[in-house]
Parts: C-alpha cells; structure tokens; sequence
C-alpha cells in the first residue's frame, strides 16, 4: 500500500482545481451591448471583441484596419488593464463568498482548489453549476438567459493541474458559446485519463494555456507534430537533449504530468511584508502608494535570495475587521509593477463596492504564497535587454508613481494621414516600457496621402486659428474639388499681426473615414513659409484656416 | 625577454600607464552625435554630466538632433514638458522611438496631478528629475525658466553624478549651461510660390561653452534631404554662381598652364 502511494506520489501532489473563464472579458468589463460589434485594441490588435463582431468575422490578432475593413460600423474601444481587473473583483467577490483561497491569474481568469467546494456541494458537476450562477448573478451581462449567439458565457474546467484545467475551461467555453448555456469540461482524475483528454488537442495550446514559447510552438508545427498525443509520444530524454529544460516541461504537461515550474517551492511561513496605518485609509491612492513600498520591499527580500514569487496573497482590512483577501498568480513571476498592479484592481474593486466599506483600511499585507527560484532575464550583451534598459524601467516606474501613470508616456505605432497620427503617446499603464515589438510597429507600412518627410518637430496637441487672406484682404476659401479661391497673401495666427506669406504649397486634400458620419473629415493641408522664417502645416476644414503643426 | 631590460621595463610602463592615470577625462565620457554635428562642439559630442542649452528658433529640432545618435546607439531619452514633440520627426532624425519617454508635466503651476501625500509640486519636480537623471542617459526639457534656482542645483550635482546629458530647450532659466547652441530660424528650401514642398532647411548653429569661450559656427542641414541632419559641403555644385566658377577656372589655368 505504502510502496503504490510512494510510485503515485508525484502524481498526488498534482492539485485537481476548478478553472472559470470568461473569455472575452475586456468587452464584458467595458460595459458595450454584446449584440453590437466593438472589439478592445491592445497595440493596434484586437484582444477581444464582441459575439456581434466575431460572427462578422473578425478574429483575435486583426488590425484596428482589417477589423474595420471586415465591419465598418465596429466600435473600438481602448485596452485598459485597470478597467477589466476593477470590474472582475465583482465577480471574485461573489464566487469568494462561496470558495476559499480563490486565486486571480488575471482579469476573466479564476483558479481555485475543486476538493472542499465540490464534496460541500455534492459534487464536481453540481458545484460547477452554482459557480456559474454566481457569475451570472454577479455580472448581468453574463446572464444565461440572453439566448442566442449574443452572449458570452463563462467556461468551467476541472482537471488534474493548472494545464489541464485551463485547457478544459476554454474548451468548455467555446461550448457555453455554441450550445447557450454553460455546461462544465470535467476531466477524469489520473494521469492515463488527463493524457488521453489532451492527446488530441493541437500544441498551440501550449502557447495559449501554458504560456510556453510561441518560437518553441512554431518549430513543434514545422517538424510535423500537431497534437499534444504527438509530442508525449516522443521519448522524453530525446525532447530534453534536443529542445532542453522547456521541451522537458512542454513534454511532461503534454503527457498529463506535473505543470508547475521547476524550483516551485512553498516559502517559509515567516515571509511576508505588512503596512498598518494609525490613521485609516479611504482613499485608493495612498493604499497603492503604501503598496509600492511593499512590493520594492518584497521583491527586493526575494531576489536577494535569486526567487520570485509566482502566487501572491494581498490581504486588505478595515477598522470594522472587514476584509478583502485574494491570491494572485502570475506563471512568469510577480514583478514589483506587477504586484501593485493587482493590490490596485483588487482594492479598486473592493473599495467601490456599491454598499462600500464601513471603514477605512487599517492593514495592508502582502504574502507569498508560492515562490520559484528566479531564472531571470538574461541581458544583452548587444541588443536585446541591457542595463540601461533596466535603469529607465525602473525610473519609469518612479516618475509614474510621483506623477500618475497617466502622466508618463512611450510611443506606439498607429498610422494616419496626419503628422499627430502616424504615432501617439499612450500611457505607460497601457504600455510595455521595455518591449517595444507590441507598439511600435515596422514604420514601412505604405500610408497614401502622408505627407513625405521632413515632418514637423511641433505637433500642437491643439491646433491654433488662423486667418490666411489674399491680395484683395479676402478669406482664402477652398472649393470642394480642391481649388483656391485666391492665392494665400498673408496670414495672421491665433490673432497676432498678419504676416507675409513667402512661399507656400497646397492644397493636399484627404478624405478620411467617409464612412463613418461621427469621424468623417475632410480637409485641405498647406505648407507655408512666414516673412518671420517660420514654416507651418495649415489645415482648411469647414472653411477655417488651423495651425496643426510647425516646423521648429 | 628578461623582466630587467630596458625594453621590458619600457613595454610594462607603457601597460600601466593606463591604470595608473587619472580615471577618465571628460573628454573620454562622451555620448556620440552625428558626424555633421561634431564641429560645433568642443569635445565632439555629449560630454556626461554637462547642461546643453538649445536657443533660436530651431532650438527643438537642433535639441533632437543632438541627442539623436546617443539614442540610437542604445541610450534612454526623457523629454519633460514636451507633449507636442513630432514623434515622426523625431524618428526621421533618428531617435529610438522604443527608447523614448514622454512625462508630461510635473512643472510647478500646471495642472499635473500631485501624489496624495502632502508634497509640494516643486517636490515633484525635483523628484521627477531626479528620478529621470537616474534613469536616463539623456534628458530633454523644455519650461526649465519654472524650476526653482535650489532645485536646479541639486539637479545639476545629481547630473554631473550621475553623468547623463541635459538638454535644455528655450530658456535655461536657473540652469548654468555648458553649452548652449544657438540655431537661427533657418532658410527653407523646396517651397515655391503654390508649388513644391518643405524639402530642407539650412540652419547657422553657433555654440559658445562656459569652459570654451570661442565661439564655433557651423551650417548644416536639419532637416536635410534623408530628413536626418547633414553637413552642408563648402563648395556645392547647384549653388556655385556662372562668375565664379570661371574664376575658378582660370585660376586652375594660370596655376596649370596649358600645354600647348
């Protein structure tokens, strides 16, 4: 008996967990009708997007131009990170009143431990039922009643580890969507009944569930092994020489094995770090302030010791003794923005509860719960990650903390006619400082009606008023084919004294988004040099002359 | 060889010489600029640690294209109180557009949010630069006139510090520059009368140090026809009047008489 329990022992310490996804969550988080095509754009790519948009066809990975190109009318909302968590803790709330250390991978994600709650409810199958009650109680949209294919139903898996799970609930979801109502994926404990569920499944999963590489993915494709039946089929010390330490782990979760990183280790019961305030705390900022403190001190204690922490416990408490307490899990580790990144979504969506909080917050405590050794990131010698990298992340991360986040700024790639367009600032809490492959994209990308470089070093975030006149002291007027009613004489900018236009070009007329009545425009561009040497981008649109830009 | 020969002894100087000498000039911790730059500055490009002033009326387009290089060489460039910078110019004058952050105000007097701490907004601000110069290779300011005279000088120990690049645009208000470049407006070419388009500029940088006292001029083109900067050449052939190139000519002929 003893010797059976020791050959499975490996397999016992694999947890069966229950894995609830709700896929498309930015879409349920912004609030849209689902009937109505809207997708969210994370770097000019669609994250997510409606059951409306998707029937039209447009996919994970579009271009905001091929998802307007597929559906004109689409809405496009922005990818906000900070939206989707405040408005999932409705929902962890509400599933937490029922289950014990629920644990948020992120926004729509939700991972908890299918032993206590299922023998309590009599059952996997029962209790799977009365979480997607919750769910749907919780958030309205998500309500089974809406038939039809407008809706968007949340997936239920259960499995043997985190992999199987999460593969289990995306299947089950994908099924929710189809048949109407959601019907949980169960998969029979063991390691033979787990490898049989995934034998037949594709290895893209790997890259979806299990965050492996997508280089690592592409190769398995082009070497002809399609499914996880496939890779597990293969000896594994052939795996291991040939595509080292993350073949083995792609090959032992393919064969239904362990799934947890290698070096995860429970850390010891002492490790944690704790705010408490004298003087209780109601507003969010302070608490986040506090919580970046924390998290620069936690991380700073684990990687003295070369570890990560991979699932984090944040315990939040009022004077009246109530509580807010949630894990996190973060598979590549929990960085210090991370960190602060969820203490936010959680206590954002804690503290505006609709009946709220009858005190303000006394103690802040951050806890892991699961540590890894930290393989860390490697930096370049050449290209790649450097140190100097590092050093401005970390600068970013101060300044936003001293200024907002929605103060600090990086460039991402989105295309236009307009010198404002090509690119625009977007905010770091929206944006990758350090990996630039997301937002800026290659820059050859053909853009008919641009203006050819050189391009104006000023772009005014407002364009000025301007009044250019002819000999005769008239308005220059452009006509709708284009035409001038007079050549430009002089001009006068924001009111100042009339200049003597010196040279000048134009028009350039573009046309842009005819389609759509709310962002049709149509205008005329002119280039104009000033008897004071200055060079500017005038604008003609409704007949009123603009500044939008200057040649500094 | 023997370890007491004199040239043995000579071959081992000359190896320590190095360790033993002082740690770097200045000169030695440059950040690189662009060839057709290199003229105008005294040490041929960004010594570390100094302020660079940027005046006239292309003071933001010599600005970017001073710190242009550096950026693309793998520095980090912060630009503070410059929310209408042309990203597109900026990236045909070769900035990193991946290595590039934008804060947008946390001068004194404008509306930027403040930390809910009791903190002052000159705090802000001086921990907002202090924050970047640790940070950041180079660092671009415009509205420095708003930056209380004490802050200036801790930044300006901080930088020196530290040993990143100050670029300040308009007025340096209590900044002690190193440097300051003066652009004038520029004469643009390309433009016609309803014709043609914005195609260069030819711009007269002057820069004048605090160490330097004489004054070093330089024309270039910024933007030139590749939209970078580039050296305007001595002699161009398009600009070369009918009168003098026959000069020229005859001068060549009196210097090598025909044979003949």
């Amino acid at each position: 008996m003893i010797v059976g329990r020791r050959q499975s022992s490996t397999r016992d310490v694999l947890p069966r967990l229950v894995v609830v996804q709700c896929p498309d969550w930015p879409v349920v988080a912004a609030g849209v009708p689902l009937d109505e095509p809207a997708a969210v754009l994370f770097a000019n790519r669609v994250v997510a997007r409606t059951p409306a948009a998707a029937a039209l066809g447009v996919r994970y990975g579009h271009r905001r131009r091929e998802a307007q190109r597929i559906c004109p009318l689409i809405r496009i909302i922005d990818h906000d990170p900070a939206r989707d968590g405040r408005e999932f803790e409705v929902a962890v709330r509400s599933v937490g009143q029922m289950v014990p250390r629920l644990e948020t991978t992120e926004p729509g994600l939700l991972t908890f431990l299918a032993k206590g709650p299922a023998r309590y409810f009599g059952g996997e199958m029962a209790m799977s039922e009365r979480v997607a009650g919750l769910i749907a109680d919780a958030i309205p949209s998500l309500d089974p009643n809406i038939t039809g294919p407008h809706g968007i139903r949340v997936g239920i898996g259960i499995g043997d580890g985190r992999f199987t799970a999460g593969v289990a609930a995306r299947h089950s979801a994908r099924e929710a969507a189809r048949a109407g109502r959601t019907l949980a994926v169960i998969v029979d404990a063991g390691v033979a009944a787990t490898a049989a569920f995934l034998e037949p499944l594709p290895v893209s999963l790997l890259r979806d569930v299990a965050a492996v590489d997508a280089e690592f993915v592409d190769l398995l494709h082009r070497l002809g092994i399609h499914t996880l039946g496939a890779l597990a089929g293969l000896p594994p010390s052939d795996v291991l020489a040939r595509f080292g330490p993350m073949g083995a782990f792609a090959h032992r979760i393919a064969a239904g094995g362990d799934d947890r990183p290698p070096g995860t280790i429970s850390p010891p019961p002492d490790l944690l770090v704790t705010r408490t305030f004298d003087d209780p705390v109601t507003q969010l900022d302070p608490l986040v302030f506090t919580a970046k403190q924390l998290a620069t001190e936690l991380h700073e204690m684990l990687a003295a010791n070369g570890r990560v922490c991979t699932r984090l416990a944040v315990l939040a408490e009022t004077e009246h003794g109530e509580r807010s307490e949630h894990l996190w899990y973060r598979p590549g580790g929990l960085s210090a923005a991370a960190i602060i990144e969820r203490v936010r979504w959680q206590l954002d969506g804690w503290i505006r509860q609709p009946d709220g909080l009858s005190g303000g917050v006394v103690l802040l405590r951050l806890t892991p719960d699961e540590l890894r050794s930290d393989d860390g990131t490697q930096l370049g010698f050449w290209g790649g990650r450097s140190v100097a990298d590092e050093w401005a992340a970390r600068a970013v991360a101060r300044v936003a903390g001293l200024v907002g986040e929605q103060q600090v700024f990086v460039a991402a790639w989105r295309g236009g006619r307009q010198p404002g367009d090509t690119y625009q600032w977007v905010s770091v809490d929206r944006a990758d400082v350090n990996d630039a492959t997301d937002r800026l994209q290659p820059v050859d990308v053909p853009w008919p009606g641009q203006l050819p470089a050189p391009s104006p070093a000023t772009v005014l975030t407002d364009a000025v008023p301007a009044d250019v006149l002819d000999s005769a002291g008239r308005t220059v007027q452009v006509n709708g084919r284009g035409a001038l009613s007079a050549d430009p004489v002089t001009v006068s900018i924001d009111g100042r004294t009339m200049q003597a236009i010196t040279a000048w070009a134009g028009p350039w007329p573009i046309d842009e988004r005819w389609w759509d009545p709310q962002h049709h425009r149509r205008l005329a561009r002119f280039q104009l040099t000033t008897a004071d040497r200055g060079a500017y981008l005038a604008v003609v649109e409704h007949q009123r002359w603009w500044i939008t830009a200057i040649y500094a | 060889m023997e370890r007491g020969s004199p040239q043995a002894r000579r071959e081992r100087l000359t190896q320590l010489a190095p360790k033993v000498g002082p740690v770097a000039f200045a000169r030695d911790r440059v950040l690189a600029v662009d060839p057709a730059m290199q003229p105008l500055l005294p040490e041929a490009g960004l010594v570390r640690g100094s302020i660079i002033g940027c005046q006239g009326g292309a003071a933001l387009s010599v600005a970017l294209a001073s710190v242009a290089t550096a950026s693309a060489a793998g520095s980090w460039l912060a630009c503070v109180g410059l929310p209408a910078l042309g990203l597109r110019a900026a990236d045909e004058l070769g900035i990193a557009l991946e290595r590039l952050v934008m804060v947008a105000a946390p001068m004194a007097g404008t509306a930027g949010p403040t930390i809910s701490g009791n903190g002052s907004s000159a705090d802000v601000v001086a921990s907002t630069m202090s924050a970047l110069i640790d940070g950041f290779d180079l660092i671009l300011l415009r509205g420095a006139a708003e930056i209380r005279p004490a802050v200036a000088r801790r930044l300006q120990a901080r930088l020196t510090a530290r040993g990143a690049v100050l670029v300040v645009v308009g007025d340096p208000g209590p900044f002690i520059c190193d440097l300051t470049i003066t652009a004038d407006h520029g004469q643009w070419e390309g433009l016609g009368d309803g014709s043609g388009r914005l195609a260069q500029r030819r711009l007269s940088l002057s820069c004048v140090g605090r160490r330097s006292p004489q004054v070093r001029r330089l024309e270039v083109w910024l933007p030139g026809a590749s939209g970078g900067v580039e050296p305007v050449e001595s002699i161009e052939p398009s600009r070369i009047e009918p009168g003098r190139v026959e000069a020229g000519v005859d001068e060549l002929l009196t210097e090598y008489p025909r044979t003949g």
